[in-house]
């Protein structure tokens, strides 16, 4: 029995195809049209087809063409597998690549195939432009379906049925180590994909053909800006998604990059979940129920009825709280009051809502109805109130940030809900961490340490 | 004597972190002067502020002009990476249109491109003393008679010291060492400056000397 079929397959119509939630927008480098096109054109040549390989417990060197790979290639091992302009790099510098990957449909890609090697397997999606083929004649070729949209999925379901889709992401870096899994391998080191450009713009070791300019910006991680691009930036995003959900692969990334830093950034988040849910109590449960109960019951109150906080983030805010202690929390967002009676577990609460008065004020609880957040922080500024921590459900807006560096100090830890696609939590931290360098981003806890329940909450920390 | 200053909110919200420690600077030694945020039709208000006054969006250079081209009386003009150390409201004891301060600032290291520059830019409109509506509105015209690319980079600072150039307004030069300091470092506060001009690089310098948490 080979691997594929121990694998169960899905009828193309049953395979929706969802856009990821990048956080800058994506588009096609060639039409859909182009697309079917050539994914028409390449299965007349009768290359061979991909499919699933037994498991293997080696190292796959998965090599890209960004910068770092000029200071690493010493250090790549065989087997590897190459793409776009790594494969020359390589083969210039003595290795010859054991397999190489191209999945982009533009035309200049075929230039990266001017020297192809008998001892190399290429792997190369169907969408890739027709000058590619000619190239590859009499080599080792093997053909797969890149998902690059649902119009993939229903050509392959009704012209090529039966027939395996790789469903990777945007970029050929995360698609290689897809099709490294496809070959058998669990475990990689990643060369040359580093998701930044040097300080001089350039992104690749050598020569890259791509006509295309990308804007510049930069992304803080690890402590540091990184210049970068939309694009880039979001392929880091794609490979950290994959990471964080996918805690049995094992990936060590070569060289310092803004993708290495970000990875960092993502194992100080796993620790500092692992730690603060340490100290979850299961007696907990009852109460933080019961305050649940009691707090739908505020409901009918709302001017503004809208969600509340997860369960699984009321959790993570809760076992946060207990492992802070904090004296003083500010919140931006009371609704009907769930986080702010965990947030006053420990000590005071200052909380605003622009549109609702649902929540009474208690001994520890100070509520400012249908208060913006700049009115209640500027208040708290000039009370000199200083929060340990601050937990934002609501839209900071750009003239909080002044009056809630104001009211911080530095070892203020400041909690956002919603980190998920491009919900506030995203924009309020995006807003907010420039301005604390000596902060570390912590991301939402993930799945596997929260029973499978979503929890949105993302930190920034003290480093 | 009225403060006003020209922010517009395009995403970045450093200009309004810095906004808010400009305007606290000005309170904190000149407490019952009016504050005015001038700004585009939708751009958040900063707190603090007494006024804001909106006009419809165009070219940043040309808007914040032509809102100084409103204000009658007297204004001291400033731009949010600013901080005022000491009251200033003295210069109007003096008779002019404009009052700008020059860029001797002997703790700048001087190079030949900055000698040149300063040679076509002698006064830098970060901070602006005036009670000339008529003078932005010159500038305003001067603008609008620039190349387009000249318009978007400096075209504001080119406008102004052209229009000096043509002498029909009274102004006076006053001493860039105390009414425009550059902050030659990261603790270097002026010893006689009244007011700092955080300009360029020096804008993380006063978030962090500013806002305790910050770097």
């Amino acid at each position: 029995m080979t691997v594929m079929q121990t694998i169960p397959s899905l009828p193309a119509d049953a395979i929706r195809v969802e856009n990821l939630s990048f956080k800058y927008p994506t588009r096609s480098a060639t039409t859909h049209e182009a697309e079917l096109r050539h994914i028409e054109q390449s299965l007349t040549h009768g290359f061979q087809r991909l499919t699933p390989m037994p498991l293997r417990d080696d190292t796959l060197s998965v090599v890209g063409f960004g910068p770092t790979l000029m200071e690493t290639w010493q250090q790549i091992t065989h087997p590897c597998i190459t793409m776009s302009g790594s494969h020359d790099f390589l083969i210039e510098h003595g290795v010859i690549p054991d397999y190489h990957a191209q999945m982009d449909g533009r035309e200049h890609q075929a230039k990266f195939l001017e020297h192809p090697q008998r001892e190399t397997t290429y792997l190369m999606s169907t969408i890739c432009h027709p000058a590619v083929w000619g190239r590859l004649a009499g080599h080792a070729v093997y053909l797969w379906h890149n998902v690059h949209g649902q119009h993939v999925v229903d050509w392959v379901g009704r012209y090529d049925a039966g027939n395996l889709v790789v469903a990777a992401g945007t970029h050929i870096g995360i698609t290689t180590i897809h099709l490294g899994g496809l070959l058998g391998f669990r475990k990689f080191r990643l060369f040359g994909i580093d998701g930044h450009r040097l300080q001089d713009g350039k992104r690749h070791a050598g020569v890259h053909y791509d006509p295309n300019v990308q804007r510049l910006i930069t992304r803080f991680a690890d402590g540091r800006d990184w210049l970068t691009s939309p694009q880039m930036s979001n392929g880091c995003d794609e490979v950290i998604w994959m990471l964080r959900d996918n805690p049995a692969l094992e990936i060590d990334i070569v060289g310092d990059s803004l993708l290495a830093a970000m990875v960092r950034d993502l194992h100080i988040s796993k620790d500092y979940w692992e730690r603060t849910l340490g100290y979850l109590d299961a007696t907990w449960a009852d109460g933080l129920i019961q305050q649940r109960t009691q707090a739908e019951s505020l409901r009918f109150k709302a001017d503004f009825n809208t969600g509340t906080i997860p369960v699984a983030s009321a959790f993570c805010l809760r076992a946060l709280v207990e492992r802070i202690r904090p004296v003083v929390s500010i919140e931006i967002g009371t609704f009907i009051g769930i986080s702010t009676t965990i947030l006053a577990a420990s000590g005071q609460v200052y909380t605003c809502d622009k549109d609702n008065d649902c929540l009474p004020n208690t001994e520890r609880i100070h509520c400012h109805p249908k208060t913006t957040s700049t009115v209640m922080l500027e208040r708290l500024v000039r009370e000199g109130v200083h929060a340990d921590l601050m937990f934002f459900d609501g839209r900071i807006q750009p003239q909080d940030i002044a009056l809630i560096l104001r009211c911080s100090k530095p070892s203020t830890v400041y909690a956002f809900d919603d980190y998920i696609r491009r919900e506030k939590g995203v924009c309020n931290v995006e807003l907010l961490e420039p301005f604390l360098p000596r902060h570390r981003f912590v991301q939402p806890p993930t799945p596997e340490r929260t029973a499978q329940m979503p929890c949105t909450v993302a930190l920034l920390v003290p480093a | 004597m009225k403060i006003g200053f020209f922010t517009v909110y395009k995403g970045d919200p450093s200009h309004y972190v810095v906004a808010d420690i400009m305007i606290r600077s000005c309170l904190a030694v000149m407490p019952d002067v009016p504050i005015v945020q001038m700004t585009d039709m939708t751009s958040p208000e900063i707190p603090n502020v007494t006024e804001v006054r909106r006009l419809p969006s165009e070219r940043m250079a040309v808007l914040r002009m032509r809102h100084q081209a409103a204000c009658e009386g007297e204004w001291l003009f400033l731009d949010t990476d600013c901080v005022v150390k000491k009251d200033v409201r003295d210069v109007f004891k003096s008779s002019f249109d404009i009052a700008l301060a020059n860029r001797n600032w002997p703790h700048i290291p001087m190079t030949p491109q900055l000698e040149e520059f300063n040679r076509e830019m002698p006064f830098n409109i970060a901070i602006a003393f005036s009670r000339s509506p008529a003078f932005w509105q010159a500038a305003i015209e001067k603008m609008h008679q620039m190349p387009e690319d000249r318009q978007s980079w400096m075209g504001d600072q080119y406008a102004v010291c052209e229009v000096i150039r043509e002498g029909r307004f009274t102004v006076k030069v006053l001493p860039g060492m105390i009414y425009h300091y550059p902050p030659g470092a990261f603790y270097d506060d002026g010893n006689y400056a009244a007011i700092l001009h955080y300009k360029g690089h020096r804008k993380p310098w006063m978030i962090q000397r500013y806002l305790g948490v910050a770097e």
